[in-house]
């Protein structure tokens, strides 16, 4: 009861953030790039119901836009990092031996590096730009699908009717695709829905320390950035922007333990 | 469903009477009667052996006189446990504590899981002798070293500094029984004490039971699964099948004219093996 | 046991020689000529030689990759360029804070998952389950560079009872370290829950009140010592999740740690300084991880005296 009701409360606030994102240009009262410096910094009103921020932009056009950033680098993220690594992981699970080995070493070194570091010191030498953003999420993103994948792999290659597939001189690939890899589906949807919420918060924080969208972007975590320098004079600036980071991330997690659940009944002790 | 009748000729009043016991279990939103009517008494001195398959419910029984059924999967529980004539069911949790492993021991199936795994034997044993008699450590300990030696330890000394996992079955049974004797409780109740132990084994320790109970004069609750083992260590005997009593009777009576033909099919399936 | 040490310690020398290389690499990902990012467009020639001649990258790459290599077995991680000072000084002054703060998340994390996952586990599904069930979620949720803002505007600016920025004493650390616990709070209380629930369907738990022991030594001693013992793992793995929040909490709070020190250098294109941090927490992580392995061993006998 109280997991599915969640789980729906998920999808939904999925949805609505989806929607905003993909009709922002058509819906967004304002302009997000809409200057009025003898508006900066004002509160919330009807015509502004967020308020300005510092630049005298209204601040609820830009989150809708901001939308667009945050959805499609997670998504796209996951999307890339996800083909990378349940292919690694197929592979390495399946044939074992050296490329197996060489993968798990390499998962070892890149593991070394803590949450956003590795990200951070890519981006640091590319240089700052929503691109440089999602190849360096890349790179710390398959690797946790690489893992997950090898892991089932090796646990669902041993079964009684992926041998038969095998005696029966069906291609590797084939049974790669069509035997093994519907049978790890499931965790593997898991995995991305958590994944996009890692990814969505992974980008924010990239961009709050200027690491992420070039500055003017209507990015959220930017947004928060510049919220900061007027957080004295301006609490209003720094809400909203981490209230839509929260709501689209504790949303995507909602949805995430659900399926879990729903998946794997043998995770919720009733 | 008529209670027990035993022999009251020449035997005392019970030291246990358990009298309409009933136990409702939760299983998924449904109540499930897992004890139906149960009635039964223990006299100082004997043993009450009950004997089933398993899912009779004789662990629940055995479980229930210590009100030790976890709450889920308890739904509730009636009837009466009088122990000395004191109705353990009125009994708060609190209330209760004094009263388990003082007076009533308990011997779980399986050692290696009802031993704490991070504890040392001594740890074990010294925290269950100080919890209920007023000693200091240093007796605590020596107390645990002659009750190791009493349940046949080889080297109690050396054996007490060691892990669960570091015994053998039998060692690790033995460990458990010194425990359950620690604070000299006058009823010991046993949940299949031989089964996880090899056969060589069971036989020792069913011999170790024998010899305990004649020295320190306990009363036995003893539960398997195997009329043999029950046919060897039973005064009395409960025969149980869904939850409830089918048969009791003193064990000589049991084996020779069994009145229910479930007891005959049990009786039937040792002797053809 | 001592065969899973040694093996442990292979492992530990070939991840952080890998880690060494990816992070020599670096320099030489940079679009264009690093010295030209470095000095900017108007330094003059000189200064350029000697900068390239400095980090060595007039030299082949495996000559480079050698004497780095050399450099860091020495604990010499180059000279920071704008101060002329060496990496490994400029890293070790600002240690402490990032300790500091670092210490100070752990205990904030520990003081609210240990009774929230106790009694979660103790009443599964009641009110206090379920709502510390969501506020684990929001705590998992809540970006940290907007929790740090909030508890700003909340206690320095509206009720002005603690103080927002630069460290100080205890009263400085306190928001920080709720800013930067608060997730490894949330995630640690879900642990040490069903970790409990698990532990707690132990039949030596119910030996334990078999034996007559008072409910609170069941639970404290022979429940929680066993939940606890893989509750330390994911200690080990979530310090890596501090590591890394303490970069983005030490930007929120103008904390002088080594987050704003990798920072600082990475706005002023001090590559020698980025390096030499990335290595140095990168390492940090992995021996925390190496001990927290052997935590895990030495404290589960059945694992020790194998």
């Amino acid at each position: 009861m109280f997991q599915s009701k969640w789980t729906y409360i998920g999808a939904v606030i999925i949805a609505v953030f989806a929607l905003a994102a993909i009709f922002a240009p058509w819906l967004a009262p304002y302009n997000p790039y809409d200057m009025r410096l003898a508006e900066q910094l004002s509160l919330p009103t009807l015509e502004h119901f967020m308020g300005q921020d510092a630049n005298g932009v209204d601040i609820f056009s830009r989150l809708m836009h901001g939308a667009r950033i945050s959805l499609s680098v997670g998504v796209i993220v996951v999307l890339i990092s996800g083909t990378i690594g349940i292919t690694m992981g197929l592979v390495s699970g399946y044939y074992g031996g050296w490329p197996d080995t060489i993968l798990m070493r390499l998962v070892d070194i890149l593991m070394a590096f803590p949450g956003l570091l590795l990200a951070i010191a890519l981006v640091s030498v590319l240089g700052p730009n929503i691109l440089n953003v999602v190849i360096a999420l890349t790179v710390l993103g398959w690797v946790s699908f690489a893992r997950l994948v090898r892991g089932q792999v090796l646990s669902v290659k041993e079964r009684e009717y992926i041998q038969a597939a095998r005696t029966s001189g069906q291609s590797d690939a084939r049974i790669m695709v069509v035997h093994i890899f519907p049978n790890i589906l499931s965790p593997v949807i898991v995995q991305a829905t958590f994944s996009v919420a890692g990814v969505i918060i992974a980008e924010s924080s990239l961009s709050f320390l200027g690491l992420g969208a070039p500055p003017g972007t209507p990015s959220w975590g930017a947004m928060l950035s510049e919220g900061k320098q007027v957080i004295l004079e301006a609490p209003h600036v720094s809400i909203f922007p981490g209230l839509a980071i929260m709501l689209v991330v504790m949303a995507f997690n909602f949805l995430g333990d659900g399926l879990r659940d729903r998946f794997d009944p043998k995770s919720t002790i009733n | 469903m008529t209670p027990t009748t035993p022999e009251k000729t020449d035997t005392p009043t019970p030291i246990l009477v358990v009298k309409d016991l009933n136990v409702v279990f939760r299983v998924k939103h449904h109540a499930v009667p897992i004890i139906k009517n149960i009635s039964f008494n223990l006299f100082p001195k004997q043993t009450l052996g009950i004997v089933g398959e398993s899912g009779s419910g004789k662990s629940v029984t055995a479980l229930s006189v210590m009100k030790l059924i976890d709450t889920p999967p308890l739904l509730h529980m009636t009837g009466q446990i009088l122990f000395q004539g004191r109705d353990l069911m009125t009994l708060s949790n609190r209330q209760m504590q004094p009263l388990r492993g003082k007076e009533l021991g308990f011997i779980f199936q399986e050692p290696m899981t009802a031993l704490n795994p991070v504890l040392t034997i001594k740890d074990q044993l010294v925290e269950m002798i100080r919890n209920h008699l007023k000693v200091t450590r240093r007796e605590a300990v020596d107390r645990a070293v002659s009750l190791l030696t009493e349940v046949g330890m080889p080297n109690p000394g050396q054996r007490m500094r060691n892990y669960p996992h570091q015994l053998s079955g039998g060692m690790r049974q033995r460990a458990m029984i010194a425990m359950a004797l620690s604070c000299n409780p006058k009823v010991l109740i046993a949940d299949e004490p031989t089964t996880a132990l090899d056969v060589t084994i069971q036989a020792q320790v069913l011999e170790l039971f024998r010899t305990l109970q004649e020295e320190r004069q306990m009363s036995l609750l003893f539960i398997s699964h195997d009329l043999r083992v029950i046919a060897e260590i039973a005064d009395q005997v409960m025969v149980m099948r869904d939850g409830k009593n089918i048969e009791s009777a003193n064990v000589d009576r049991l084996f020779h004219s069994p009145i229910r033909a479930y007891t005959r099919e049990l009786l039937g399936l040792i002797r053809y093996q | 046991m001592l065969l899973y040490i040694i093996r442990r310690l292979l492992l530990l020398i070939f991840v952080l020689f890998g880690v060494v290389t990816l992070v020599f690499m670096l320099i030489h990902m940079i679009p264009g000529d690093p010295v030209d990012i470095m000095l900017g467009d108007h330094a003059i020639a000189a200064d350029r030689k000697l900068l390239t001649e400095n980090l060595g990258l007039n030299q082949p790459i495996h000559l480079q990759y050698a004497s780095y290599m050399a450099g860091i077995l020495r604990g010499n991680l180059g000279i920071s360029i704008h101060s002329k000072r060496p990496v490994t000084d400029e890293i070790l002054e600002r240690f402490p804070a990032s300790v500091e703060l670092m210490f100070g998340a752990m205990v904030v994390a520990l003081i609210m998952a240990l009774p929230l996952g106790i009694i979660s586990a103790l009443k599964p599904y009641g009110i206090i389950d379920n709502s510390s069930m969501l506020i684990s979620f929001l705590g998992i949720s809540i970006p940290n560079f907007w929790l740090g803002p909030l508890l700003i505007i909340l206690f320095s600016i509206q009720l002005d009872w603690l103080p927002i920025n630069e460290r100080g004493g205890i009263e400085h650390l306190i928001l920080p370290s709720i800013t930067l616990g608060t997730a490894m709070a949330a995630m640690l209380s879900r642990m040490i829950r069903a970790s409990l629930l698990e532990v707690l369907n132990e039949e030596y738990v119910r030996n334990a009140r078999a034996k007559g022991l008072p409910e609170r030594k069941v639970i404290l001693k022979h429940a929680l010592r066993n939940a606890l013992i893989p509750v330390i793992t994911i200690i080990g793995l979530q310090v890596g999740v501090l590591l890394s929040g303490a970069i983005i909490t030490e930007a929120i709070f103008d904390w002088p740690g080594l987050g704003s020190l990798l920072l600082d250098a990475i706005y002023s294109r001090n590559y020698p300084l980025v390096q030499g941090c990335i290595l140095f927490i990168a390492t940090i992580y992995v021996l925390v991880n190496l001990l927290t392995d052997l935590t895990y061993a030495w404290v589960d006998p059945r694992v020790r005296l194998e």
